[in-house]
Parts: C-alpha cells; sequence; structure tokens
C-alpha cells in the first residue's frame, strides 16, 4: 500500500472515530446514569424482593461479600453465603446464597429476607437448575418459611425433590447461622419434636436414604405425636409424649424397640410404656419367602432356614441362618431406597467368619419401573434382573473391615452407594447376631 | 444480472439473509424479547450506516471503504448499545455481547458495501428497511417457535399447559440451528417467488 494511500485511510478513520467518538461522548450525558441506575437497580431488585415494603439499601448496605471477605466483620461464614446485607433502617438483613444438590445443574441461588426478630420475612429462587423443581411438587413450599425464625418449625422437606428442597434448606439454615454466629439476630428455639425428629437419620438409617428422611407420615394417636413408617418397610419412628417429656420411640423390621431422650441417651428400660404404644402402632411385614428366594438363586441346597432377631436398625429387613453341607451362613435381606426413592432387594450371605460370600441385587436401578438403568450398571444386568457380573464379584471375601469405596461405580453413585450402605448394615447385624450368639 | 432498485430490494430476502445472520439468528432467538431487540438493533444499525455511507461514498476511497464502513457499522452499533441498555436494560441484559458483535454482521455490511456504495440515499434506505423488517421477523418466527416449544413460555411467560411437553433442546445452540434450518427450508420453498422475481428482473434487464 503507498504511504498516501495509507495516510488517507487513517485520516478517513480518524474522522469517523471523532464524530462517532463525540457522539458517544454526549450520549453519554443522556444514558450513563440511567445505565447506572439500571446496573444498581439489578443488583439490589432481589433484595428488595425479600424485604417489607420501605427498605432501602444504602452505600454501607454490603456488611459481607464473598468476593472479599477480608473486609467484613462477620466471622464463619460459610462458602455458599454470597453477600450479607443490613437494611438501612433497621428491618432486618438480606442474604444472597447458594445451594446444591446432586441433582444441581448449577447451584441454586437463593435470597432470603431476615427481619430484625430473626424470622424469615422473604425468600426467592433466582434461579434454579435442579432436574426436578420442588416448586411443582409444593407449590407452598417456599411461603412455608416465612414467618420462621432460625429453628424453621414445620418447614420439612419436598416428597420427590428431596435432595434439592434439602439442600435449600440447609443453605437457608446456613444462612441464619451466620447472622447467629455474629450476634445479629438471636436463634430460634427447637421444640423436642424437633430435636427428636432431627435425631431419625443417624439413629436409624432404614429410613433415609442419602442421609435424609425418606418415610411416609403415620397418623398421631394416643401418646404418639408424629409418627414416620419407613418406604423400604425397614420400621418406624414415633415422636411419643410421656407426661412433659418427649422421646423418639424406633422400631425396625423385627420388631425391637428402642427409646431415646432429646439428649439422645437410650432410655428404653425407663420408658417401657412408650415403647409398647408405639410397638402397638407398627405393622410387621414378613420378608421371609423374599429372602429365601434370593438365597436360593445362589445355593439351590439350602437348607435348614432359621429366621434371627435383628437387634439394629437399617436397610435390614430379615436375617437367617442356613446350612448347606456342612456349612453354616447368615443371610441378610435389605431393602435401601436408590434413586428415584426406589427400593433395591439385596440380600447378602456372609460366612461364620464374617466374610461375604454371595451379593445378589435385584431391581438395582429400576428393573422394574420402566425407566432406563443407570449408566454402569446396565452392562452388569443379567437378562433375569439379577446382578452376577463384576460388578458383584468385588463383594465376595469382603470384611466388615475391607468394605471401602472400592464397590461403588461410577455414573450410578446413588445406587451402588445404597448397596454399599446395605452391605455395612448387613454387617453390623451380623456383628449383632454374633454377639448375642456369644 | 443488472442490478436495479428491485433487485437491490431483493437482497434483502430471507434466503440469503439467513445464511449470512445464521449465528445471530441463533444466538438471540431464544426468546421472543430477545429476537425483537436484535431485530430493532440490526434495522436500525443498518438503516442509518446505510444513509451515511450511501451519503458518503463517493468521497472515500475504494481502498479505504472496508475499514471505513466497518467504522461507521461500529460507531451506529455502539450508540445503539448504549442506548438500549439505558432504555432496555432487560433486552440488552439478554442481548449481552452478540449486540456488540453485531459491529461486525455480514448481514449489515453487505447491505452498505453491495447497495448503499452503489446507489442513493432513497434506495439504500428502502433496502436497509426490506432487509431489517425481513431480518426481525425471521428472528421472531424462530423465536416463537424456540420459545414456546423449547421453553413453555411467551414473552418470558410461562405458559401452564405446555410445562410438560417441552422441548428444552430447541431452546439451546443444537434447536436454534435445526429451527434455523427448518425456517430456511420453509422459505426457500415460499422463495419459489424470489427466483421468479430475479428471471422477470433479468428478463428486463434484457
Amino acid at each position: 500500500m503507498k504511504i498516501r494511500h495509507f495516510l488517507i485511510t487513517t485520516a478517513i478513520l480518524l474522522v469517523i472515530m471523532v464524530v462517532f467518538g463525540a457522539a458517544a461522548f454526549g450520549l453519554n450525558f443522556i444514558t450513563g446514569p440511567m445505565i447506572e441506575a439500571n446496573n444498581a437497580g439489578a443488583e439490589l431488585a432481589p433484595l428488595l424482593a425479600v424485604m417489607p415494603e420501605g427498605a432501602s439499601f444504602g452505600g454501607d448496605a454490603l456488611i459481607y461479600s464473598s468476593a472479599d471477605p477480608s473486609a467484613s466483620t462477620l466471622v464463619n461464614v460459610p462458602a455458599n453465603v454470597l453477600s450479607v446485607y443490613k437494611e438501612a433502617n433497621g428491618l432486618g438483613f438480606a442474604i444472597r446464597c447458594t445451594a446444591e444438590s446432586s441433582y444441581s445443574e448449577s447451584p441454586m441461588e437463593i435470597t432470603i429476607g431476615i427481619d430484625a426478630e430473626g424470622k424469615i420475612c422473604g425468600i426467592q429462587l433466582d434461579s434454579y437448575s435442579d432436574s426436578v423443581d420442588f416448586r411443582d411438587n409444593d407449590a407452598n413450599y417456599l411461603t412455608s418459611y416465612i414467618g420462621k425464625d432460625s429453628a424453621l418449625a414445620d418447614v420439612g422437606t419436598v416428597s420427590g425433590a428431596t435432595y434439592s428442597s434439602t439442600a435449600f434448606k440447609s443453605a437457608v439454615e446456613g444462612a441464619m447461622g451466620v447472622l447467629i454466629e455474629n450476634d445479629l439476630i438471636a436463634a430460634g428455639v427447637k421444640s423436642d419434636a424437633q430435636i427428636l425428629a432431627e435425631m431419625i437419620p443417624s439413629l436409624h438409617t432404614g429410613l433415609t436414604s442419602g442421609g435424609m428422611l425418606k418415610a411416609e407420615a403415620v397418623a398421631a394417636s394416643g401418646n404418639i405425636v408424629e409418627g414416620y413408617k419407613a418406604l423400604n418397610g425397614s420400621g418406624y419412628a414415633f415422636i411419643v409424649k410421656n407426661g412433659e417429656a418427649s422421646y423418639l420411640a424406633m422400631v425396625n423390621a423385627s420388631g425391637a424397640c428402642k427409646v431415646y431422650d432429646t439428649t439422645g441417651a437410650d432410655v428404653t428400660e425407663a420408658n417401657v410404656a412408650v415403647a409398647e404404644e408405639a410397638l402397638a402402632a407398627t405393622e410387621a411385614v414378613d420378608f421371609s419367602e423374599a429372602t429365601a428366594k434370593m438365597i436360593s438363586a445362589k445355593f439351590a441346597d439350602a437348607s435348614e432356614i432359621t429366621p434371627m432377631e435383628l437387634t439394629t436398625f437399617g436397610n435390614v429387613v430379615y436375617a437367617c441362618s442356613f446350612k448347606t453341607g456342612e456349612s453354616t451362613y447368615y443371610a441378610f435381606y435389605s431393602r435401601p431406597l436408590t434413586y428415584g426413592d426406589n427400593v433395591m432387594e439385596i440380600c447378602t450371605v456372609i460366612d461364620e467368619n464374617g466374610a461375604i460370600v454371595d451379593q445378589n441385587v435385584k431391581q438395582m436401578a429400576f428393573g422394574e419401573h420402566g425407566i432406563e438403568y443407570m449408566p454402569g450398571i446396565k452392562d452388569l444386568m443379567d437378562a433375569s434382573g439379577s446382578v452376577y457380573g463384576e460388578y458383584l464379584d468385588r463383594f465376595n471375601g469382603i470384611t466388615e473391615g475391607t468394605l471401602s469405596d472400592d464397590v461403588l461405580v461410577s455414573g450410578a453413585t446413588i445406587s451402588s452407594t445404597a448397596v454399599k450402605l446395605a452391605t455395612s448394615d448387613a454387617f453390623a447385624a451380623f456383628n449383632s447376631i454374633k454377639g448375642g450368639e456369644q | 444480472m443488472k442490478k436495479t432498485k428491485t433487485s437491490y430490494l431483493l437482497r434483502g430476502t430471507p434466503s440469503i439473509l439467513l445464511v449470512l445472520g445464521a449465528g445471530f439468528v441463533m444466538a438471540s432467538s431464544e426468546d421472543l424479547r430477545e429476537a425483537l431487540g436484535m431485530g430493532a438493533a440490526v434495522l436500525i444499525s443498518m438503516l442509518l450506516s446505510s444513509i451515511v455511507v450511501s451519503a458518503i461514498h463517493k468521497i472515500i476511497p475504494a481502498y479505504a471503504k472496508i475499514p471505513a464502513y466497518v467504522m461507521i457499522i461500529t460507531g451506529f452499533v455502539t450508540l445503539i448499545s448504549m442506548l438500549m441498555k439505558a432504555f432496555f436494560p432487560e433486552v440488552a441484559n439478554m442481548l449481552g455481547v452478540h449486540l456488540a458483535a453485531l459491529s461486525v454482521s455480514a448481514v449489515v455490511y453487505r447491505d452498505c458495501e453491495e447497495v448503499a456504495d452503489h446507489s442513493g440515499e432513497g434506495t439504500a434506505i428502502k433496502t436497509a428497511l426490506v432487509t431489517g423488517v425481513f431480518f426481525t421477523v425471521i428472528m421472531v418466527v424462530c423465536a416463537l417457535i424456540r420459545e414456546v416449544l423449547g421453553n413453555a413460555s411467551i414473552w418470558g411467560q410461562p405458559i401452564a399447559f405446555l410445562q410438560d411437553y417441552k422441548i428444552s433442546a430447541l431452546a439451546g445452540a443444537f434447536g436454534g440451528y435445526v429451527v434455523l434450518a427448518i425456517v430456511m427450508a420453509v422459505i426457500n420453498k415460499i422463495t419459489g417467488l424470489h427466483h421468479h422475481l430475479d428471471e422477470n428482473e433479468e428478463k428486463e434487464g434484457n
């Protein structure tokens, strides 16, 4: 290109640039403030939406930002809390946080308004990408938080979206915990029934899946104020009043009952009446036939099948011993919940030395429900719907001490975790039975 | 083919436009508001650029035309972007970077380079209007299909009875191209009209 062409082109471009630059400069006097106001409004819109009318968030409203935690005086702020705002007129606080479940494509974004008395005055989901929308299953779920203090009394989870709603609830608890931890609001007081209900997942794994309570409600009667029946037939949990005190009565599939007080102490012996009332409210389910069927799938010559009482509280719903030839084995029939709250049937056969000699899993990953088999598990299924492949061979010879995450299957984490939990419960039941025999 | 006013107007026919603007149609037709916003931005930037280019094309040397026209389009897109952010912030947010990318849009540049550079303001304005309106209509049609069937909503409002039947893939990039391909096929079928017009033009020219 000639120098002349270059200079002319440059000059033309400069002229165009100056003309448009001047136009943009002039236009910015009009649009600049509007754009600034729009941006500020967009940032504050979710906060104002969860606070009472008249709320305002001035310059010093932001008292915590995850972008610069060191600039804040707030301590012990969980990583999922993005920002904390203090309302200018003392109306309360607004917190933006995230929550994530195993079904989240991306984290949920939540804005919570908390009034000066520590009660939730507004709550909204700013973004939500979980596979099941808990608002579809329970349209009133978000409003059930309104007016609640940090105890979140009567706020449960949503059936059919348990993981998502539990993650949401935990995020709300964590966000309120920040204000309590930093003495900005007072903590709510949990009722005895609430405390006892929260103990269920740790005391009876059969009523849970993924650490969450999975049970259908049982109607209150007599001294029973709340009742839960396991979805998999592994037992019941009851909140029972006895005078002024409340107790948690747990019943397993064999009809064994334990009673706990609000401190988590086993007080069964001192509360026999509570245990009897709880037992009277249960219905026995016979799993002997199902267990015998699963045993015979591998041990065709099994004989002397003898039922054994379970004293543990887990996914094992039936236990028995049997003989093949000279050997005695123990079979533990478990029914853990898997993806979508479907029940798996697992039969774990353990020898006298506490090592697994056979593991059989039926209905793994929804064979009976017409839903696609989960990746990773599908290849392990045989035509009969039972799994006898490489996956189950991993369990052979495993003892309680050697059970590890090696039995988990990538891509079928929920199902294989349930199998591992059932195996662990089988070992616990085995130890309990062997302990009782000695 | 001899270039006449009619043939200039036909530059805006969708069958040609769709190929040039495929990226914009795909990226900005997920939502009806977004599509209308992008359609308006294309129409206005094309109209203003064409007017300026047709007015000054005689004083711009041939070797400086490409950078000068790109600079003019960029200038107008910048001004439009500022106005949209001020007056239609929600739409501007939805369009995001695609609004700025309009500066290098082949649809707008082609209009300036092929029409405004060779004709007077009158033809340039008519061509820009025809092209812009066609482009907007195509965007709206694609957006209607994608938003209603892909998101089960219209104008951002959920359509309750469609919630269980939505085809989410249509809302994504893949769906964007699928819808575009379908619309393009329909338009190509219909624009037997376009080819007939071209042939008539040719006869008239002869």
